[in-house]
């Protein structure tokens, strides 16, 4: 089964090495680049092909800009927002805000990235 | 891996309203082999969980980022070193500052890191703290050094203040107190009246700020006014 590419674009580091660990584990998840500017989650986005991306968001109520340019270019990509120290999180699938969590968790996280469409990039 | 001390498990307690920090904190943590297990608590919960576990953590990781104001954190950080004796406290922290430093320093916390700082180095912190030592990230290290160069500074500065204030008899009549004399000694020794011994000695407190020989002679030692002499006290 083809493994979903993730992008992780999180400010703090310490979560985002023990978060690269984890997710490294998962049979269905790989980690392509681990970001820190939203230029480069744009580049990356399509040089590394990913189905999904993991990015911190300053407010709940609205998408980040970058999210914008992002399902522009890539209308099929699922994107994880996290807002706050309690990490309350958005799940935006194909620019639609499909999931909204109190405090995500690890075991709520990874269900929503190896739901992500994979068949965007037509890969051999 | 067995606790070396108890022989029973080595646990991690995360204090955090994080659940994402959490998990993948203790379960990389645990990947590690540092520890057999984890549970992650909320903020406040402390207290409620001390009562119901069975296991004593081997080290308490304080998110404070998730406490209201550094005044919770200190005191959280107290109740755990007070609660859990054997437990090493690290606080995690967005930023450092030399009063949330210090004051966690003060609290009991033994390790003190920050979210921008890669995972291997909380993983060398947590391997130092379980070992018993002390460990700060170098940012935070360099928050400490200042603030202590802040304080010797100031203790200096005091130093030459109370110097300047105290008269060179004040400063005589002092050092024959912290060597042992009484006053009618120390009247003899000068040759003046025991009543202007009495008289420097009482300008000295009210310079110093004291009320009694004894308390004279320590600021004034603390202060490096006065060279130490005498091992015996001071009456």
């Amino acid at each position: 089964m083809e493994k979903i590419r993730v992008i992780l674009a999180l400010g703090s580091s310490l979560v985002r090495d023990a978060l690269h660990e984890e997710l490294q584990r998962c049979d269905r998840v790989r980690v392509v680049a681990v970001v820190s500017s939203p230029i480069e989650l744009l580049r990356r986005t399509e040089t590394d092909e990913a189905d999904a991306v993991i990015l911190e968001s300053a407010g709940e109520g609205e998408m980040p800009g970058v999210l914008t340019h992002l399902f522009a270019e890539f209308p099929r990509l699922t994107a994880v927002t996290i807002v706050g120290p309690e990490n309350r999180a958005v799940v935006y699938r194909q620019e639609i805000r499909q999931r909204a969590y109190d405090g995500l968790s690890l075991d709520e996280l990874l269900p929503e990235l190896t739901s992500a469409d994979t068949k965007y990039w037509m890969r051999e | 891996m067995l606790d070396e001390q108890s022989g029973s498990g080595c646990h991690l307690l995360i204090v955090s309203n994080n659940r994402l920090l959490a998990e993948a904190i203790g379960s990389a943590l645990c990947d590690e082999s540092e520890f057999t297990d984890f549970e992650s608590i909320r903020c406040g919960e402390e207290h409620s969980h001390l009562c119901r576990t069975q296991h004593e953590p081997r080290v308490v990781i304080m998110d404070a980022c998730c406490m209201a104001s550094t005044a919770d954190l200190f005191s959280a950080t107290h109740r755990m070193t007070e609660q859990l004796p054997e437990s090493h406290i690290v606080v995690l922290a967005r930023a450092a500052d030399a009063r949330t430093v210090t004051g966690c320093i003060e609290s009991g916390a033994t390790g003190f890191i920050l979210t921008t700082q890669p995972f291997d180095e909380l993983l060398a912190t947590i391997r130092a703290v379980k070992q018993g030592h002390a460990r700060c990230s170098g940012e935070v290290v360099e928050v400490v050094l200042a603030r202590i160069r802040e304080l010797a500074g100031t203790k200096v500065e005091s130093a030459n203040n109370a110097e300047a204030q105290l008269s060179d008899r004040e400063i005589e009549v002092l050092q024959l107190v912290e060597e042992g004399l009484l006053n009618k000694e120390i009247a003899r020794r000068l040759g003046i009246a025991l009543s202007t011994v009495k008289n420097h000695l009482h300008s000295a407190f009210e310079k110093l700020e004291v009320a009694t020989r004894r308390q004279a002679v320590r600021q004034a030692l603390a202060l490096g006014v006065l060279q130490c002499h005498a091992a015996h006290a001071v009456a």
